[in-house]
């Protein structure tokens, strides 16, 4: 247990993982003896997650977010490095750990499939240590509170991949952890299930059970919608830790407007006019739209650069262009966590 | 208590998971019936030999073959099930959900065996009682031997299967353990002719076979009506052997366990 509120229900310091390449045969025929290629799936990982946040771990795909999850979990031992959870080292109290998480994945194969759901979560009761007087309160409870009461005695075949997923989440909550770590939690469900899935997350595991979730997630606006502060994971690396709008002020420093024009202008004398103004060839450059009669142009300008502005329309005026509609625009999810996850990377 | 409460869970789960395959214990009961019909005749056109059973320990073939038949399958079932349940779990995507709960991997697997444990000792005694049936000199044994030696028997077994699913764990596929026990027992436990006419060497390694002294001593317990003292030195053998194999097992498999977690290999097959 934390020794107080303030002590993070999951702390890393220094985390490292790196796993063996799988090797050819004829590799092995020819260098038996040596190792095989190193892939670094961790380097050097420092978190906190607080206790009673949703806390998002975002990041591209094979940044390293499962496997961090998994040795949070127990299931893979860290190379270096140090975590605790809810006050629990991960290498000295692996069965402390296990009864203060709850782990769901987004794995449908992991429920036995010719017994029903019910059935299924009265097993894992038993082996997170329910007392045998409350097991069929506790599954009927929360095969409720995920709403699957109707389909409970139905084999888990039978259930939808948004059906498998509340089970999943009901089977985490058997022994009623106060942390859960959730991998990909609505990958390949459909949005309205996702969505559904996504409310039960904020508002009954994290708003009426006071849970810490830990969720991995590539999801940008899943991550958006949830989380209340998030580590962008690239390559192994934490590249950033933070709240959305901490992220949004990143891109404070420069502004986007879309300019579109009337098609009718002089498009070649417009680029130029705008790389006069603008950094790079690409910001500005003239891109079609829906409307054949429009022309559109995406210029990033820095934030004190309002007198670039005015000179850019001045001349855009001058020049005989016919400006149609002039906005600002907000950097989309996209493009900040695009941003995010390429700091720092070398290609 | 919290023990027998896991212990239960996994009997009932694959008891519920058995009963759900309908058509299975019927084909299960198809199959011993015809198995043993063929040694019935077998053991019928042999009973014509009458020098036969002076060889055979004064047995007839038929109780002779049925008794080493029955541990032989004992044998196979009782190696590759730990190791086959673990790639049951890892295939079916259960491993890694058994594994965040709070229990020893090594207790998960063992209860993951249990009902395997339970529903092979029945089929045996079920065999038994078949080839009984169908007229096998077979005798009630004397509870306390019978009983003594089925532990040691499970546990020699046993023993060698949890080093076989060390291997499953690590290596993935290829368990050259239980292939070669299999083939070794098949060929040198006196399951199906005495290890008498085998050359010399090949006396000396069945020998040392667990198969060999489980086969000999159910012989003597339920078709020689023989006490204690008759299966002594069976007894004493699979327990020295129980005792060996057992922890060194229970080491492979937690040092396999250990690397499979370090290589994050642990739930991939």
């Amino acid at each position: 247990m934390p020794r107080s509120p303030h002590d993070p229900a999951v702390f890393t310091r220094g985390l490292c993982k790196s796993f063996s390449s799988r090797r050819k045969i004829s590799e092995l025929i020819r260098h038996p003896f040596t190792k095989g290629r190193k892939i670094v799936a961790l380097q050097g990982v420092d978190l906190e997650v607080r206790q009673g946040e949703i806390f998002g771990l975002l990041g591209p795909n094979g940044a390293g977010k499962t496997t961090l999850l998994k040795i949070l979990s127990s299931l893979v031992l860290p190379d270096a490095g140090e975590a605790r959870v809810n006050g629990c080292d991960i290498m000295q109290d692996e069965m402390g750990v296990r009864r203060a998480i709850g782990y769901v994945t987004s794995d449908e194969r992991s429920f036995y499939w010719r017994l029903s759901g019910r059935q299924n979560l009265i097993f894992f009761a038993r082996l997170f240590h329910v007392p045998a007087a409350i097991i069929s309160e506790r599954v009927d409870s929360l095969l409720r509170r995920v709403e699957l009461q109707a389909k409970g005695n139905e084999p888990f075949s039978a259930f939808s991949s948004g059906m498998k997923q509340r089970l999943a989440i009901a089977r985490a909550l058997l022994h009623d952890p106060p942390i859960l770590f959730l991998d990909e939690p609505t990958r390949s469900l459909d949005p309205v299930t996702a969505r559904h899935i996504r409310e039960f997350i904020r508002d009954k595991l994290a708003g009426e059970g006071g849970k810490t979730i830990l969720m991995a997630t590539h999801n940008l606006h899943e991550a958006a919608g949830l989380c209340h502060r998030m580590a962008i994971l690239n390559r192994g690396q934490v590249r950033r830790v933070g709240r959305l709008d901490e992220f949004r002020a990143l891109f404070a420093a420069h502004r986007t407007y879309r300019i579109d024009l009337d098609r009718q202008v002089n498009l070649e004398g417009v680029g130029r006019l705008v790389s006069d103004n603008a950094d790079g060839e690409e910001n500005g450059a003239p891109r079609d739209t829906a409307d054949s009669h429009r022309v559109r142009l995406l210029v990033e300008l820095d934030q004190d650069s309002d007198g670039a502005l005015s000179a850019l329309m001045a001349r855009l005026a001058t020049s005989g262009a016919r400006v149609l509609e002039f906005t600002r625009q907000e950097p989309s999810l996209e493009d900040i966590f695009d941003r995010l996850f390429s700091e720092g990377s070398t290609p | 208590m919290k023990s027998g409460s896991r212990l239960w869970a996994f009997l009932v789960r694959d008891f519920l998971q058995e009963v759900s395959y309908r058509t299975n214990f019927i084909m299960q009961i198809v199959g011993v019936l015809a198995s043993l019909t063929v040694w019935y005749f077998l053991g019928s056109f042999f009973a014509r030999f009458p020098q036969l059973a002076e060889s055979l320990g004064g047995m007839d073939y038929f109780s002779y073959s049925v008794v080493g038949i029955a541990f032989l399958r004992y044998l196979s079932r009782l190696n590759s099930t730990f190791a086959s349940k673990v790639r049951q779990e890892q295939v079916a995507g259960t491993l890694e959900a058994m594994l965040v709960t709070p229990n020893r991997t090594s207790v998960l697997v063992l209860m993951s065996s249990a009902y395997e444990l339970v529903s092979s000792t029945l089929w045996i005694l079920a065999w038994l009682f078949m080839g009984r049936m169908f007229g096998a000199a077979f005798h009630l044994p004397a509870l306390l031997p019978a009983a003594l030696l089925l532990v040691v028997v499970m546990a020699s077994f046993a023993s060698i299967g949890i080093l076989s699913a060390g291997m499953v764990i690590y290596f993935k596929r290829g368990d050259p353990v239980t292939w070669l026990l299999a083939s070794g027992s098949t060929l040198l436990g006196g399951v199906f002719f005495p290890i008498s006419i085998l050359p010399e060497g090949a006396q000396m390694l069945a020998h040392l076979l667990p198969i060999t002294h489980a086969v000999e001593g159910f012989r003597q317990l339920i078709v020689k009506s023989a006490d204690l003292p008759a299966i002594w030195p069976h007894l004493q053998y699979l327990t020295i052997f129980a005792a060996i194999f057992l922890p060194l097992g229970l080491a492979i498999f937690h040092l396999a366990l250990r690397r499979a977690r370090l290589e994050g290999t642990l739930i991939q097959y």
